[in-house]
């Protein structure tokens, strides 16, 4: 009753107030379903979490703790290029050829380039230990994020429903392994690129529903991030530069129930402490409908089916940007879609492939704003 | 524990019973609507009564009676006028002219009292007739109109006072009735407050339960909806000023009888004081809303707030602007209120309660738990796919007919070795859910927004009942059935049925699982007296019904609760109630007889972990309603089929499933016959099939209730 009543005088004394709302897809994010009809380049991958293309032509992806290597760009003949002892996440290309695989609990590994098999191990500054995104900066120097201090890439259900913000962007040496840390306090950094002007690097923040951009060679001095994209309709992972502006993964959509059950904090610690994250109240990468996953009302099957609008569980989002970070047009796999979760993305020669984690897929884009 | 189980019963005390839904559904009310202007009458006749000394005295009661008296019929005037959408500004030069002419008839041509006010009452109305005749029939607006015939008759009522005020000073009726209607009174009642009894409770009964007052009300609210309704607005227009000019009149006439001065400023403002009132009250100024009963809760306010100022000392003016304020601010909270009532309603409507559910059963499909889900149901036979919109129940007569009831009203007939022949069998009007066969044949069936009703074989539909006893001390009225369940039919003809909550509809019941309280209840009707009546109520969300095979016991499913009661209507334990099953791992729909001596009973939905834990936290059930919308809010999984199978202990024997609900998501009802099981669905779009192995393949429904006759 009484927060009934506190509600009702709030909304009455501040009723224009910004509730940072989840904004509607609409304009250029209007929901179709090309992600869907996309074609699929491989589904011999389980679970692949990112994607990078080396500078010979050779795609690389990561998946569970190891990573497949597609030899000529071809999709038909994975091999596993390596195996390592903790989950392979966020992967980058190396201008020397080959690429840098981010290890969880280790570090950086180098494969199939000049300083193959070599494992950088990430020291001081509480190491890298939720590595979610690398790129390669054109000194040699490595920029990775940090997720988290307090989970593992695994257990970025954890850290949304924790609600956590101790993610940090790192500048890692790439011969001694001494980090600098650029940015600090972030919630969830989830991919990382150069910025088109050279000068800054794009981060994508996930749970703050924003891209950040974060100015380079500022000599050791730490730096405030500018936001460049904020109150995104869904949770931004990788992000690359494509073309005259950038293509935005999301491996998730927000929805207002997991918007408010943030805002509930007794009932999301019970729920950690007592339920299975499986059967959270959470996005997912993948949701096939688990007779004990929580269902909302505009989710409940009619004559048999579901509706596309149903508040998603789990979506497939591809964003095109320019270059001011305006949305041009997104591709979509939206409920009841097989493309879901989308982690990964890289580019070549202009064709855009992203890992769809959810469904298990690797699927090549065309890219609209490119055509 | 102890501390925490101590916690629990507070936290469910707590939430048994609550005073928001007790002022939601009081807001609901129409005899709310006054209760603010009533409230504001009794604090300022208090305030008065405690600032003012010896304001409580029998001389000064009785004097503000009797202005009461005459200012009451003038309120009520003005209502009725402004109900209509209209408004009447020369109801002040009215009551003057009505106090002249009363005054002329009865001293100057020394007319009998009778005679005089029927004259001068006549003549009101003749002055609202003019009124009435330029507005109703050729169409000017009110406000002008009224304005201008304000003006003429005082104009002419000072031409007259000016050629007879001479005359009419020298002489002098004499009549007792016409004293009497001046200042005596009957068992210490002003005369006048007597007739304005009497005429309001008059107009109150015109107004508020005849055709003319509804007519009235219609066009206020919308004229040009009431004339498309066939309404003829223009004569009921005229005759609100013929009514309001003579109830004017007739107020004059009490003025008369008790001043005998026909002084030329009688009723100069009185329109704008009458206006107030009408307005104080509660009657809305845009037409359409509005009782006699406000109106003078109304002129209350403004007589007792006028003749207060007064005897504190406040000058005229004051008292007028002070009036004039009170005015805007009645206006203000009047549009305010009429038009935020129902959002305030909607806002404090729902009222989640604490509910804590035990041990989740593993359901899994690998368990060995006799709950272990399959995929039975999937690949059942579909019959009337594609036709069927929502066979929420089916069953089966002793020929083998099959009858179901869609989400039109359509109740369909199957008929045939497979069902061939498909046709609409008869066509109930609202919702039908459960069924049930009687002994001669005839289709029982609940009805939600109605009430249960039944179709005879040559099918015509007939009602069995649509109310029940009302509970004393509940403020909505209980006694219509709202959203009646599922049926069954015991031995001795009664009927047991469920209903499944009071305070929603047949497509707002999941509002109800989020609420979580014993909204519903469990009845009979007793076909010999034919009375109804509720057995059981506050239970949370009865749902399927059955009688069981024994015809001692009615058993029947608590949905939200996850339980099966059984409750005793015949033996030693006749009148009692127990849990038969308590926990189940998902939410019960529809329960029905098994051949083999055992009992069916559908799964609609299973429970999840998240549902679960919301349902112990009332407070954030509470603000998810509040804070996003209904596709957005956590409900029941009902996205799977389960059918159990439990004997007369509550033991469970066994499941069929539709993991995914690709066939059968939410099965609410399932019927055996003949060695196989029928599937309903309440949003499904056709009635599944299985074959039942193990089952007697001569058994059939009716007949195991009522003999293979």
């Amino acid at each position: 009753m009484s927060s009934v009543v506190v509600d009702i005088i709030r909304e009455l004394l501040f009723r224009n107030r910004d509730r940072k709302a989840n904004p509607v897809l609409d304009g250029p994010m209007r929901p179709n379903s090309a992600l869907d009809e996309c074609r699929v380049a491989s589904s011999a991958v389980r679970e692949p979490d990112d994607i990078a293309f080396a500078v010979d032509g050779s795609a690389y992806v990561t998946s569970g703790n190891k990573l497949i290597r597609f030899a000529d760009g071809a999709f038909d003949r994975p091999v596993t290029a390596a195996e390592f002892d903790g989950m392979a996440t966020g992967i980058a290309a190396h201008p020397a050829g080959g690429v840098v695989v981010g290890v969880t609990g280790t570090g950086i590994a180098f494969v199939d380039g000049p300083e193959s098999g070599r494992m950088l191990e990430v020291r001081g500054q509480g190491g890298l230990k939720c590595p979610t995104a690398l790129v390669c900066g054109p000194s040699g120097s490595i920029f990775a994020c940090d997720g988290s201090l307090d989970n593992g890439p695994d257990r970025w259900q954890h850290d949304l429903m924790e609600k956590r913000s101790s993610g940090r962007v790192l500048c890692v040496d790439p011969k001694t392994g001494d980090v600098e840390v650029l940015a600090s306090g972030l919630a969830w950094p989830s991919g990382i690129c150069l910025a088109r002007d050279g000068l800054s690097l794009v981060v994508s923040e996930a749970w703050a529903h924003s891209l950040q951009r974060l100015p380079l060679a500022v000599g050791g001095k730490v730096v405030r991030p500018e936001p460049v994209m904020q109150n995104l309709p869904g949770y931004p992972g990788r992000i690359i530069p494509l073309g005259s502006g950038y293509c935005l993964t999301m491996f998730a959509l927000r929805t207002q129930l997991v918007d408010f059950v943030l805002t509930e904090d007794s009932y999301r610690r019970k729920m950690i402490e007592r339920i299975d994250p499986a059967f959270w109240v959470v996005p997912a990468l993948r949701s096939e409908g688990h007779y004990l996953e929580p269902v909302q009302g505009g989710g409940l099957r009619k004559h048999g089916s579901l509706k596309a609008w149903a508040p998603p569980r789990s979506y497939g989002l591809v964003i095109f940007l320019d270059d001011e970070f305006e949305p041009d047009s997104s591709l979509h796999s939206r409920v009841g879609g097989a493309c879901h979760g989308i982690t990964g993305v890289a580019a070549r020669d202009g064709a855009v492939f992203v890992t769809s984690k959810g469904n298990s897929k690797i699927v090549q884009v065309t890219a609209g704003a490119l055509q | 524990m102890a501390e925490t189980s101590i916690r629990e019963a507070l936290l469910r005390l707590r939430y048994r019973w609550s005073f928001q839904q007790f002022v939601a559904e009081l807001l609901q009310k129409r005899w709310m609507e006054p209760v603010v202007p009533f409230t504001a009458a009794i604090v300022v006749i208090l305030a008065f009564s405690f600032l003012i000394p010896n304001y409580f005295t029998i001389d000064n009661l009785v004097s503000t009676g009797r202005q009461f008296g005459e200012f009451g019929f003038v309120a009520i005037a003005i209502a009725i006028v402004i109900i209509s959408g209209g408004i009447d500004l020369s109801v002040g030069s009215i009551f003057a002219m009505a106090n002249f002419i009363a005054l002329m008839m009865f001293n100057m041509f020394e007319l009998s009292a009778p005679l005089a006010i029927a004259l001068t009452v006549l003549a009101g109305a003749t002055m609202g007739a003019v009124n009435g005749a330029l507005i109703g029939f050729f169409g000017l607006g009110a406000f002008l109109t009224t304005l201008v015939t304000m003006l003429i008759f005082r104009a002419i009522l000072n031409l007259l006072i000016l050629r007879y005020s001479l005359e009419m000073a020298i002489s002098m009726g004499d009549s007792r009735i016409w004293d009497w209607l001046g200042g005596g009174n009957l068992f210490g009642v002003p005369a006048n407050i007597l007739f304005l009894i009497i005429v309001a409770v008059i107009g109150h009964i015109f107004l508020s339960r005849g055709r003319p007052g509804w007519y009235i009300a219609a066009i206020g609210a919308n004229r040009r909806a009431a004339r498309h309704a066939g309404i003829p607005v223009e004569r009921h227009l005229f005759m609100t000023y013929v009514v309001s000019g003579a109830l004017t009149a007739l107020g004059g006439v009490f003025y008369a009888a008790r001043l005998n001065s026909p002084s030329s400023d009688t009723g100069v403002g009185m329109e704008v004081l009458a206006l107030t009132a009408v307005v104080l009250g509660g009657v809305n100024l845009s037409g359409g809303k509005g009782t006699i009963g406000q109106a003078l809760i109304g002129a209350t306010i403004v007589l007792v707030l006028t003749n207060g100022l007064v005897r504190f000392g406040l000058v005229g003016g004051a008292t007028s602007t002070f009036l004039g304020f009170m005015m805007l601010l009645a206006v203000g909270i009047d549009v305010k209120w009429s038009r935020n009532r129902h959002k305030a309603i909607e806002k404090i409507y729902v009222v989640p309660s604490y509910f804590k559910l035990g041990q989740r059963h593993d359901i899994s499909p690998d368990g060995a738990s006799a709950y272990a889900l399959n995929n039975r149901l999937r690949d059942a036979d579909a019959i009337g796919l594609g036709k069927l919109d929502g066979p929420e129940d089916v069953i089966f007569d002793r020929e083998g007919n099959m009858y179901c009831g869609t989400r039109e009203g359509f109740i369909w007939r199957f008929s045939g070795k497979n069902h061939e022949t498909q046709e609409i069998f008869a066509r109930t009007g609202g919702r039908p859910l459960g069924m049930a066969i009687d002994r001669d044949g005839n289709l029982i069936i609940c009805v939600a927004g109605m009430g249960v009703y039944g179709v005879r074989p040559d099918r015509s539909v007939y009602k069995v009942t649509d109310e029940t006893n009302r509970t004393f001390g509940k403020v909505i009225d209980d006694s219509r059935l709202s959203l009646a369940d599922d049926l069954d039919i015991a031995p001795d003809g009664k009927i047991y049925f469920s209903e499944a909550t009071l305070r929603y509809t047949a497509h707002t019941w999941a509002t109800d699982a989020l609420e979580g309280r014993g909204n519903g209840r469990i009845i009979m009707f007793d076909p010999v007296t034919g009375k109804t009546k509720t057995l059981l109520r506050d239970q949370i969300f009865p749902n399927g019904v059955c009688v069981a095979h024994d015809g001692k016991s009615v058993l029947f499913a608590l949905t939200w609760a996850c339980r099966i009661e059984r409750y005793w209507i015949a033996g030693p334990k006749a009148g009692t109630l127990e849990t038969l099953i308590a926990d189940l791992p998902g939410l019960p729909d529809n329960i029905n007889r098994a051949s083999d001596g055992r009992y069916w009973l559908a799964l609609v939905g299973l429970r999840t972990p998240a549902y679960d834990l919301a349902m112990e936290d009332p407070g954030f059930r509470t603000r998810m309603i509040k804070r996003i919308p209904n596709d957005e809010w956590l409900y029941p999984n009902i996205n799977n089929g389960c059918v159990v199978k439990f004997d007369e202990n509550g033991k469970i024997l066994e499941t069929l499933g539709d993991i995914g609900g690709k066939s059968h998501p939410s099965v609410t009802s399932m019927r055996e016959e003949r060695g196989y099981l029928y599937i309903g669905g309440l949003s499904n779009d056709r009635i599944g099939r299985v074959k039942l192995p193990d089952a007697d393949p001569d058994w059939n429904g009716a007949a195991s209730y009522w003999g293979k006759g």
